[in-house]
């Protein structure tokens, strides 16, 4: 398949998830049990005034179709409403968080891919022996331990017993830093939450990446680089290696799209003020257009992901171009 | 590139010799009583027993059998090449002199490629899949003789119009090859190290009939212009036949019949060579219904104590089961392991 | 006759069944100290088999109907098609007594005092049911047998799953018993412990030798011990209800995917798809948050959330069998495709379905934990994710009161490990090239260094925390004896690849 239909197959099809998602979250907030207009206003006292507001901002008094076709009008323009909790425009509201979960989940998954993958290729390299079955093991515990509750034993341990970091926040409150001080104060604050958001995907990757490294190392060109006289180290790096990334490469993009559900179990057990905390407290005070905003987001980040995953797949693996 | 260069230069630098070294050799290649057993679970597979054969330089022998039999284990025992599980019980390997059976890891590194190459089957994956062709076979040039990843091009190149395959190709990844191209590509990879002995494990397989004429008439001709010792592992007898001047014939891990391959053509005397023999069409004849041989090689893990093949055989003997037969030498350089030959047919 | 091995069978587990759903709704307010007798009463209480009346009108369809299928295509076992109708007969009959008699059904339950004995009449009708069946078949019956024991001979020489399975039947056992181990009483929000001298611990005791405060209290001072037990009842129902639904749909929606190539399944697979990308997390947030708070919402919230990475391996492997040439052939002889679909495509894609189940309830737990965690569980029922949010709201993290921290997270780590292991054990034993080395070893160039064949990557791409996967492991451990054939009829020559084969996979759906 040549390099542009392939691309352009793989946009279109984006295109067409994400057109299917936004059609969904429209869906979603009216076949809820319930009248959306009530829905979409804090619990409690809801005069009618207030829902006939409500109902006239979101459009829900027009005719259904209608309202499909306004919706996606205001989608595009980014508009979505305003926040019962804080007054303001959604978008402004989710505007200011998205960097500090960018930070988290940017050093985070960093850290994971790197370490994961370590551990996965000593594992598959070194099968059966001692190292492999900690690691594995090891692995298999981190990916099936709850990252909230991860997240609680490092406060108890790191931040309430030993006191070397701070339990939450990414900063001190009622303190103003500048210039180095303030970086290494959001460093003491990030070390924590970005290792709890990093530790099940740390797990993941190093399981992947050893079966992966098994996989390959069975391969016929692992025998044909041995028996051309390489080490066991240049087979391992110069060719084992380079083909057992491929498909780990592949998940860690597409787990990437779903930080989201990480992002809010860390940010929420850490305060970590992101968009994660952001949509655990909106849900928490029922301020649905933000929950629908962040929702949006995290659905078009995840295709996002994937895209990026199928080109860069494309220039890693040069079997996709025949 | 002169094989009598290459030759010199490992004379030069031949390593010292102890006397399990020193054993007095008349081929290039000598494999004595190899015994190779890989390790499972239930116990060891006794995959290769007691194999013998000799190799004169610029000859080229013949290893045939069905799969499973312990051809390919053989092959890959003479360069260590072994898994994990695997091991070389007992016997020599001598190879020019030196005894590769009790050489170290990094003593082997040194002989791989450099002196003796491997051909394997040629389907995609004896070639890594994301790196160009051309860099691969300079990967061995490059580490054996030093050169920079440029000059080990050059050769690359040549050893391209050696081959038959455009030197335009050599950045092309082995997917964009044909299979036909990927496997010349394969054997000017055997060749970029002008090894004294090549190996090759069913290099024909899995091509269609075309290709594998066309490739057998290249390895023909390089063996003869470069003077090439050749071991040609197949389970097609007539490839065998076309190719080689020694035959041997495994089954069930051990050597059933060897010999010229004349002998084992015109003469075969043990009933496993003849019903191999049988079991191919010969066009030249009339038609008739292919024959296969029935039933099961035995388990390896624990072989049976007489001959192993007497449970399909047609022509057993109340004695075939307790008794395991011993090579004979039917006629000069005709080895048989069968109680018929033993008697003296 | 019947097989012996089959005959004991049901010999030990129709009692053993009654037993199980005896404890299932055994009453909760039968105090340890009331003595013997009480206990014993317990066994006969009301509440024994109180279903809702739905659950019994479905059991009454769903068993009759296949004892009218089996006799309208006059199969074999006659007496077996009678007795399923008569199971189906007693279920109508209980379903209508559960539902208030001629007076007035309802769909809510009403409790009458004879349910064990409807409950007891049909599970020993289907203990005879299996009989029977075996009686009418039993080339069949001792092909299952044969089966069975191939695959547990395979399965037990695999450590990892057999550390599963005893982690499992340990938790199990804990939830089943939980009326026995401790009071639920302890539960009420004014059940606060106290020592041997009646005073009472007050909030944040740590553990003592004393059994209730084996683990501490929690901010109130109620035992965490208590908490933890009957916690396990309801982590494991919903993990267990949430996987199995998530596995109806997703194995529905992925054989409908694979079997009806062309348009027809590419609307399948784009549905896969839109669902796959949907981040669960958000979404059962805004769910939870709107439906309100229980666990039914939960368990359904989990089931849409998790399908599509069942749909995508189960989909896989359908095209896989599709392709193999005895479905050519039956097609090739008419046969429909309804039947092909039921009697050839369904029992080779099945043991997949199942492994993949086992895989999706570690997920199901993770996820109903993580939901609880969040406050979005039922608040008048304790899960292990629940005791975690209330410690967590409480700062039992910064007293630090690790008692209430680790018991539960370390059940629910323990409790998906053992599903990991026992899916994984389990992946094994069904797919040969997971554990058979070639026979020789010989000729086995592939394993470059020896070691044990590849690794099934055919898992649940779950919505949550990116993907499930069955990691390989040391198959040197379970060697099975290569002698045999594999396990029969069981083989599956192909893991779904999910990891790795997911672009591959992609091109094939959109070319057809």
């Amino acid at each position: 398949m040549d390099k542009r239909r392939y691309f352009v197959r793989k946009i279109l099809n984006a295109v067409l998830t994400i057109i299917l998602v936004a059609s969904f979250n429209f869906a979603l907030f009216r076949i809820l049990p319930g009248d959306p207009a009530r829905l979409l206003l804090p619990k409690g006292k809801q005069p009618p005034e207030a829902v006939e507001k409500q109902r006239k901002t979101f459009n829900l008094d027009k005719p259904m179709w209608q309202q499909f076709g306004l919706y996606w009008g205001d989608t595009l323009r980014g508009r979505f409403g305003m926040s019962f909790s804080e007054k303001r425009p959604v978008t402004e509201v989710v505007a200011e968080r998205i960097w500090p979960t960018v930070l988290l989940v940017g050093v985070g998954t960093i850290f994971a891919t790197v370490v994961g993958m370590i551990l996965g290729v000593f594992a598959g390299w070194r099968r059966g022996g001692a190292y492999d079955v900690v690691t594995t093991n090891l692995g298999m515990v981190l990916y099936a331990m709850p990252t909230f509750w991860f997240g609680l034993l490092m406060i108890m341990l790191f931040a309430t017993k030993l006191r070397w970091f701070p339990t939450g926040r990414m900063e001190e409150p009622g303190v103003e830093l500048h210039g180095l001080a303030y970086g290494q104060s959001l460093l003491r604050h990030l070390f924590l939450p970005a290792f709890t958001f990093a530790i099940a995907y740390v797990g993941e990757y190093e399981l992947i990446m050893r079966s992966s490294i098994t996989g390959v190392m069975k391969e016929d060109f692992a025998l044909t680089a041995r028996a051309k006289g390489l080490s066991e180290n240049a087979v391992l790096w110069r060719h084992v290696v380079p083909n057992a990334m491929l498909p780990t490469v592949t998940i860690v993009m597409m787990n990437l799209g779903f930080v989201m559900s990480g992002a809010i179990l860390a940010e929420a057990v850490f305060n970590w003020p992101g968009l994660g905390l952001l949509s655990y407290d909106s849900m928490q005070k029922r301020d649905y257009p933000v929950m629908q905003a962040v929702f949006l987001i995290a659905s078009i980040a995840v295709i996002v992901a994937n895209l990026i995953a199928d080109i860069m797949y494309y220039y890693l693996d040069p079997r996709v171009h025949a | 590139m002169s094989p009598t260069k290459a030759k010199a230069k490992t004379k030069a630098k031949a390593p010292v010799k102890t006397p399990v070294e020193r054993i007095a050799h008349k081929g290039i290649l000598e494999v004595r009583e190899l015994t190779t057993y890989f390790k499972l679970g239930v116990g060891d597979v006794k995959a290769v027993q007691g194999v013998s054969f000799d190799l004169e330089p610029g000859e080229s022998l013949g290893l045939a059998g069905e799969s499973g039999c312990g051809k390919t284990t053989a092959a890959l025992s003479i360069l260590k090449l072994l898994p994990e599980n695997g091991r070389i019980v007992s016997g020599d390997v001598l190879f020019d002199g030196r005894n590769l059976a009790k050489r170290t890891e990094y003593g082997m590194s040194r002989i791989r490629w450099k002196e003796i190459s491997i051909i394997f089957q040629g389907a995609m994956n004896a070639l890594n899949p994301v790196k160009e062709t051309g860099k691969q076979i300079a990967e061995p040039i490059q580490l054996h003789e030093g050169l920079s990843e440029g000059k080990a091009m050059v050769r690359v190149k040549e050893l391209y119009d050696l081959v038959g395959i455009s030197q335009k190709r050599v950045m092309d990844f082995p997917h964009q090859l044909s299979g036909g191209m990927r496997q010349r590509a394969m054997i000017a990879m055997a060749l970029a190290c002008n090894p004294k002995l090549v190996i090759g494990d069913e290099p024909t397989t899995a091509l269609d009939v075309m290709v594998q004429a066309q490739i057998l008439e290249l390895i023909g001709r390089l063996r003869k212009d470069l003077d090439l010792s050749f071991i040609l592992i197949s389970h097609d007898l007539s490839v065998m036949a076309e190719t080689c001047d020694k035959g041997v014939i495994m089954y069930a891990g051990e050597v059933v019949e060897s010999g010229t391959t004349a002998d084992i053509f015109n003469n075969a005397t043990h009933p496993y060579t003849r019903q191999l023999i049988k079991a191919f069409p010969n066009i030249h004849e009339k038609r008739e219904m292919v024959s296969s041989i029935k039933g099961d090689p035995p388990n390896l893990v624990s072989p049976p104590p007489g001959c192993g093949f007497c449970p399909r055989c047609d022509e057993r003997i109340a004695s075939c089961e307790a008794e395991h037969p011993e090579m004979v030498e039917v006629e000069a350089g005709h080895f048989v392991r069968c109680v018929h030959a033993e008697k003296g047919v | 006759m019947i097989p012996r091995r089959y005959r004991n069978w049901v010999l030990f587990w129709t009692p053993f069944i009654w037993l199980v759903l005896e404890l299932l709704m055994y009453p909760k307010d039968v105090p340890l100290a009331a003595g013997l007798s009480a206990v014993l009463k317990g066994f006969f209480s009301a509440r024994i088999g109180s279903y809702p009346p739905w659950v019994l009108v479905l059991g009454a369809l769903l068993t009759a109907g296949f004892g009218i299928l089996g006799l309208v295509r006059k199969s074999k076992a006659r007496a077996f098609s009678l007795t399923l109708i008569g199971i189906g007969v007693v279920f109508a009959l209980w379903a209508f007594l559960a539902g208030g008699g001629a007076s007035g059904w309802s769909a809510g339950e009403n409790v009458i005092a004879y349910n064990w004995v409807l409950q007891t009449i049909v599970v020993l009708l289907g203990g005879a049911a299996a009989w029977l069946w075996a009686l009418g078949n039993p080339e069949r019956a001792e092909l299952t047998v044969w089966n069975t024991h191939q695959v547990w001979k395979l399965y037990r020489a695999n450590w990892q799953g057999m550390v599963g399975l005893g982690i499992l039947v340990f938790f199990l056992s804990m939830a089943l018993l939980a009326p026995f181990l401790i009071d639920h009483a302890l539960l009420d929000p004014n059940a606060q412990i106290t020592d041997a001298s009646g005073q009472l611990l007050g909030p944040y005791h740590p553990p003592t030798l004393s059994y209730y405060n084996w683990f501490g209290t929690d901010q109130v001072g109620q035992s965490v011990l208590a908490q933890f037990i009957w916690s396990s009842r309801i982590s494991l129902t919903v993990g267990l209800l949430a996987a199995l639904m998530s596995t109806v749909i997703g194995a529905g929606i992925g054989i409908a995917a694979g079997f009806y190539g062309g348009w027809q399944g590419e609307v399948w697979m784009r549905l896969t798809d839109a669902f796959l990308v949907i981040p669960w997390l958000p979404l059962a947030m805004v769910l939870a948050a709107a439906w309100g708070q229980n666990f039914f919402m939960i368990i359904i919230i989990i089931a849409i959330t998790s399908w599509p990475g069942t749909a995508r391996v189960v989909r896989s492997d359908v095209l896989r069998v599709r392709e193999l040439q005895f479905i050519e052939r039956a097609r090739a002889i008419g046969s429909s495709n309804w039947h092909i679909m039921r009697k050839h495509a369904l029992p080779n894609v099945m043991p997949l379905i199942f492994a993949n189940l086992v895989l999706v309830v570690a997920i199901a737990i993770l996820s109903e934990t993580t939901l609880s965690f969040l406050g979005l569980g039922d608040p008048l029922n304790f899960s292990w994710g629940t005791m975690l949010h209330y410690a967590w709201v409480n700062g039992a993290a910064g007293l630090p009161a690790w008692w209430y921290l680790l018991p539960p997270g370390i059940a629910i780590v323990l409790v998906v490990l053992a599903f990991t292991f026992i899916g994984m054990a389990y992946d094994e034993v069904l797919d040969p090239k997971l554990r058979k080395r070639e026979d020789s070893g010989a000729e086995n160039r592939f394993t470059a260094r020896g070691e044990a064949p590849a690794v099934a990557m055919g898992g649940a791409g779950a919505g949550g925390g990116g993907g499930m996967f069955t990691p390989g492991q040391q198959t040197d451990d379970a060697m099975p004896d290569f002698n045999k054939p594999a396990g029969g009829s069981i083989g599956r020559p192909e893991g779904g690849g999910w990891v790795g084969g997911h672009i591959k996979d992609d091109e094939e759906g959109g070319e057809e």
